[in-house]
């Protein structure tokens, strides 16, 4: 089982404490539900093949951040996928479930270096520096990022954002 | 309701169905009970080429395909101690938690330093203050800036004042931020540090301090300076690289001491999106002994440095390069000396396959530490307490935190 500060992490555990970020995540990341709950099964499935070692909680949630970043961005470009889904579903997946006001669809839109900082400050609360070692960059760079990803969000939405 | 706000309330109130948590616990739960521990991906090849690196060292020369003909660059070098690879024992797995560079190339973070080579030459340099300025004095600095880049402040309602340039857990130096009549903003971090940010042609701006620093730095320095420069890559998981082009003075025959403070204090960083002015203390410093390289190495091997890269196992780092610098980054009490390390593990390229994206090769990349001693000796380092900060958070590693 994976481990955090030694001690194994059960199942029920994993899913209690990380089940909302990673599904939320996958949701934002894949454009729609449905996927995104495939998406955030196979994260949590791919925690427990792999069996990690985590030295604390900070690791662990990098670990699955990362994890479910890699998934979505390899599910919208997965050949079965392509085959098998509907050119205008395809099409439709960048926008996750619809509040009627078009704001996920338009942070849905951004690309990911934008879209993952807006999600990781906005949803999950974690600072610029926090979000630069999650994506491996400086911390002035989430900071640019964040600037650039309201500016396009302003233009989407014609509003502020914040 | 705002669209932040509506964005925060859709999105972050979504929770998973009772349905799709029972399907997840029964899909992990099946995992666990066909699990089996993954084979290693690759073998280590990059220990092969550390150890290239390391008898690089031991020779007394660097080679590097970005090396620089001068002599006394930072292309030769005289290293502290001949740098012993010892025998990795740990696990890819002790890799969590561990923190490192993404480089293509070892001189991709070697820049030009002029102490490169000269370490053991130096035994005394100067610490300077970096005084708490109140918010009159960063106005009275920022308009002065703004003058004499032939910027003009909007006016009283465009500038901004915080107490600290990061978020709670950061440094102590407030910071000011301007915006100007084309939307360029200025921010001044303390007195030390001037970005400037949305300027329409940053490149523009960037030549117009090139000549302020050749202009202002003619009175701080000695001999008569010119413009050197070098440039610093880093690349993101995702496989973008991030590159600052540093611009900074030199006098070809100024001393080692001289160069440093140039090389750190009359200094100009570019990037993307952002260009970086370091602006010289306004005292002339307090002059202190410093420890040696080889005991600030022996420090970074028991555990005790600074930086955002860390590792579990400093003891079986490879040291690569070993240079001094001023610390220049925001939050600091004293502007001083520090040695900058550059290591690396042989375990770290297991690390840099599993961490960068899908779709991004590994095999281009190393991984590459860097690690900060404070180089005052250490009897005195009371009087002058180092502070470094990376990511919003105090960056002190210390003996305690090894396994």
């Amino acid at each position: 089982m994976p481990s955090l500060n030694g001690l194994p992490l059960s199942c029920e555990e994993i899913l209690g404490r990380y089940g909302p970020l990673v599904y939320r995540m996958a949701i934002q990341g894949t454009g729609n539900r449905s996927d995104g709950e495939d998406v955030a099964q196979e994260v949590f499935v791919s925690l427990i093949q792999s069996d990690p070692t985590f030295t604390d909680d900070t690791h662990l949630r990098a670990w699955l951040i990362r994890a479910t970043a890699n998934r979505c961005k390899s599910w919208g470009r997965s050949p079965w996928r392509k085959r098998t889904v509907p050119l205008d579903t395809f099409r439709d997946a960048a926008s996750p479930p619809s509040d009627g006001s078009g704001v996920l669809e338009a942070v849905a839109a951004l690309p990911g270096k934008y879209r993952w900082p807006v999600y990781l400050h906005y949803i999950e609360g974690y600072t610029a520096g926090e979000i630069g070692q999650l994506l491996g960059c400086p911390r002035n760079t989430v900071l640019s990022r964040l600037s650039r990803a309201r500016a396009k969000l302003k233009d989407a939405l014609k509003e502020e954002w914040s | 309701m705002n669209s932040e706000q509506r964005y925060r309330s859709t999105l972050g109130g979504m929770t998973p169905s009772p349905a799709w948590q029972k399907e997840t616990l029964e899909a992990m739960q099946a995992a666990q009970t066909r699990r089996k521990r993954p084979s290693l991906r690759r073998p280590l090849t990059f220990a092969a080429a550390a150890a290239v690196l390391v008898l690089g060292i031991t020779g007394g020369v660097w080679w590097s395909s970005r090396m620089e003909p001068d002599p006394d660059g930072p292309g030769v070098a005289q290293t502290p101690e001949p740098a012993v690879t010892p025998t990795p024992t740990t696990q890819p797995s002790a890799g969590w938690g561990e923190s490192f560079l993404l480089v293509a190339d070892l001189a991709q973070q070697l820049g030009s330093n002029p102490t490169a080579g000269h370490t053991y030459e130096l035994t005394q340099l100067p610490v300077y203050t970096n005084p708490l300025p109140t918010e009159r004095d960063q106005r009275a600095a920022i308009q002065r800036w703004a003058a004499e880049l032939g910027y003009t402040i909007s006016g009283p309602d465009s500038y901004t004042w915080r107490t600290s340039s990061g978020e709670s857990t950061m440094g102590r130096d407030p910071v000011l931020e301007a915006t100007c009549t084309d939307g360029t903003r200025l921010q001044l971090t303390g007195l030390s540090t001037l970005a400037i940010y949305d300027a329409p042609d940053l490149s523009a701006v960037a030549e117009s301090v090139k000549l302020i620093l050749l202009r202002n730095g003619a009175s701080d320095t000695t001999g008569t300076p010119e413009l050197a420069e070098e440039s610093l890559t880093t690349y993101n998981f995702d496989g973008e690289a991030q590159t600052t082009q540093v611009t900074f003075l030199t006098t070809p025959d100024a001393s080692v001491a001289d160069r440093l403070y140039s090389y750190s204090f009359w200094r100009m960083e570019l990037t993307q999106s952002q260009l970086t002015i370091y602006l010289p203390p306004a005292d002339s410093g307090t002059v202190y002994p410093l420890r040696s390289p080889d005991d600030a190495q022996a420090a970074f091997r028991a555990g005790d440095y600074w930086g955002g890269c860390t590792t579990a196992y400093p003891d079986q780092a490879q040291i690569l390069f070993v240079c001094l610098e001023y610390d220049i980054t925001p939050g600091q009490p004293y502007l001083q000396p520090v040695y900058r390390i550059l290591y690396t593990q042989s375990y770290w390229d297991e690390l840099v396959a599993d961490w960068v994206f899908d779709g991004v090769d590994p095999s281009p990349y190393m991984g590459l530490g860097i690690a900060y001693v404070p180089a005052i000796a250490p009897e005195y380092q009371d009087e002058v307490p180092y502070q470094r900060y990376f990511n919003d958070g105090l960056a002190h590693h210390t003996p305690e935190d090894l396994p």
